[in-house]
């Protein structure tokens, strides 16, 4: 081939491949499908879930999106709508009692949701949201470390709504990214270090109802399941005795 | 940033491009200059032990994994002609890792000589826009006392770290672990570290309000200071 014909062919193939590029991660998203389309992806017979109501579309941010839905078999359930590859897709969703965190980056706490949908028979009064580590030490060659324990409280009313969200605390923001740093202090400066120590803390709740009970909401059942993303952890629900009163 | 370290990662790559120089200049056929960069960049590809060094790794080069590949490549190539053109940037690639080598055994000497790790300044330099978090139920209600964390700086007092101790005291005047008290219930934060450091510390503050203990992810330091550096919050 001459240069001639090369160098457009370049030129051509280049703005090709910026187009895709573009088309595929820059593009503003478009505007969100609606309910019945919503429904429909939902019902999906793969999903294995009949979906009576869709109960709210929320924009965490322009990208992602919460859906509370409501199965005919009356499960509360959660589901997790990304805009990716110029498409808005369902990147998770669960049904159960079991309130999830989405966290949208990674890397960045202030992006993290924590995220419930409870049926409404279950009269619940608060949720207690709870950042925990567990107290820890270690001595090696000499080197003591003391990892002191972490137990840090977030409060959400039930309110009106089956459904809510909240945004990390911003406490709990300053703490983990703190110890995130310090954590990665800890790999060796090099390209081609391959081990990533996973933070030590993680997400707990607890539910109170109007009658003062701190049982596990487990109306109408709690044999949840869904389809998670690598971005989404369920909290774990904690007893009396797992937790600091 | 560590900026000791960032320094020395700079005079590592001048040192590499002055040798490449010498290395064209002596040359009789001389190789072209793009190709060359990349057999260098090649060359460096080794395969490497890590061993630890004043509370990190440092890796040292055994195998020329890269110097191999080209090789591979370059003396099939006009009988070997063109080999003798980039053998020594390859080598001097492989080379490079030595020079990379000394970097990561000086480098933490210089930086503990201006960054002491048994000062509090080191991790401490910058505290106007310190805070008090409460990490643990079982913390009273307070608020960072800056003015008595400033005077303070100075004379705070290196201690060892007695985590054993520590861990299990908790545990045994509670019987049961969540049940136990912390012993380190806040976290100041906000605070920076002394610049060019590259550290970024975990900083807790003691039950008491006197003493300091310092996570940076290679080791642990702990300080007494005389008075409480914290208050009753409004």
């Amino acid at each position: 081939m001459s240069k001639k014909v090369l160098v457009p062919l370049l030129l051509i193939l280049m703005l090709i491949a910026g187009g895709v590029l573009y088309w595929y991660y820059l593009a503003p998203p478009a505007n969100f499908p609606d309910q019945e389309k919503v429904k429909e992806t939902l019902s999906d017979p793969y999903n294995r879930m009949e979906i009576a109501e869709i109960q709210d579309t929320i924009f965490l941010d322009d990208k992602h999106v919460y859906i509370p839905f409501i199965t005919e078999e009356e499960d509360h359930g959660i589901s997790f709508w990304e805009w990716e590859k110029h498409e808005w897709q369902l990147s998770s969703f669960s049904t159960g009692s079991m309130p999830e965190i989405w966290k949208i980056d990674a890397d960045d706490p202030s992006s993290h949701f924590i995220i419930w949908n409870f049926h409404p028979e279950n009269d619940l009064d608060y949720l207690t949201f709870f950042l925990i580590k567990e107290r820890g030490f270690s001595v090696s060659e000499g080197k003591e470390q003391y990892d002191p324990g972490i137990q840090m409280e977030y409060r959400a009313e039930a309110g009106e709504k089956s459904y809510g969200y909240t945004p990390i605390p911003s406490e709990w923001q300053k703490y983990m990214k703190a110890e995130n740093k310090m954590m990665a202090a800890m790999i060796p400066d090099s390209i081609f270090a391959d081990f990533f120590p996973p933070p030590q803390y993680y997400f707990g709740w607890r539910s109170t109802a109007i009658d003062g009970s701190t049982e596990y909401p487990s109306y109408p059942n709690n044999n949840g399941f869904g389809r998670g993303g690598s971005s989404t952890e369920h909290l774990r629900f904690l007893g009396e005795n797992d937790i600091f009163e | 940033m560590n900026a000791p370290g960032f320094v020395l990662n700079l005079m590592a790559w001048g040192a590499i491009f002055i040798l490449a120089i010498q290395i064209y200049r002596k040359q009789d056929v001389k190789p072209i200059i793009w190709k060359m960069t990349i057999v260098i960049f090649v060359g460096l590809f080794s395969f490497s032990i890590n061993l630890p060094y004043m509370e990190q790794q440092i890796k040292l080069a055994i195998l020329p994994l890269g110097v191999w590949i080209l090789n591979g490549i370059y003396s099939r190539k006009e009988g070997g002609i063109s080999w003798d053109k980039y053998r020594k940037y390859a080598w001097l690639g492989f080379f490079a890792n030595f020079i990379f080598l000394a970097v990561s055994l000086i480098s933490p000497l210089i930086h503990s000589v201006i960054f002491p790790a048994n000062e509090i300044s080191t991790y401490l330099s910058d505290v106007n826009k310190g805070k008090i978090i409460q990490t643990h139920p079982s913390a009273g209600s307070k608020i960072l006392d800056i003015d008595s964390l400033l005077d303070q700086l100075d004379s705070f007092k290196e201690e060892s770290v007695y985590s054993e101790k520590w861990y299990y005291e908790a545990f045994e005047s509670a019987g049961e672990l969540s049940k136990a008290e912390e012993r380190f219930p806040y976290q100041l934060s906000g605070t920076e570290a002394k610049w060019g450091s590259g550290i970024d510390p975990l900083i807790f503050v003691e039950q008491d309000g006197k003493g300091i203990l310092i996570s940076t992810g290679q080791k642990q330091v702990y300080f007494r200071a005389e008075k409480s550096l914290l208050k009753k919050g409004e």
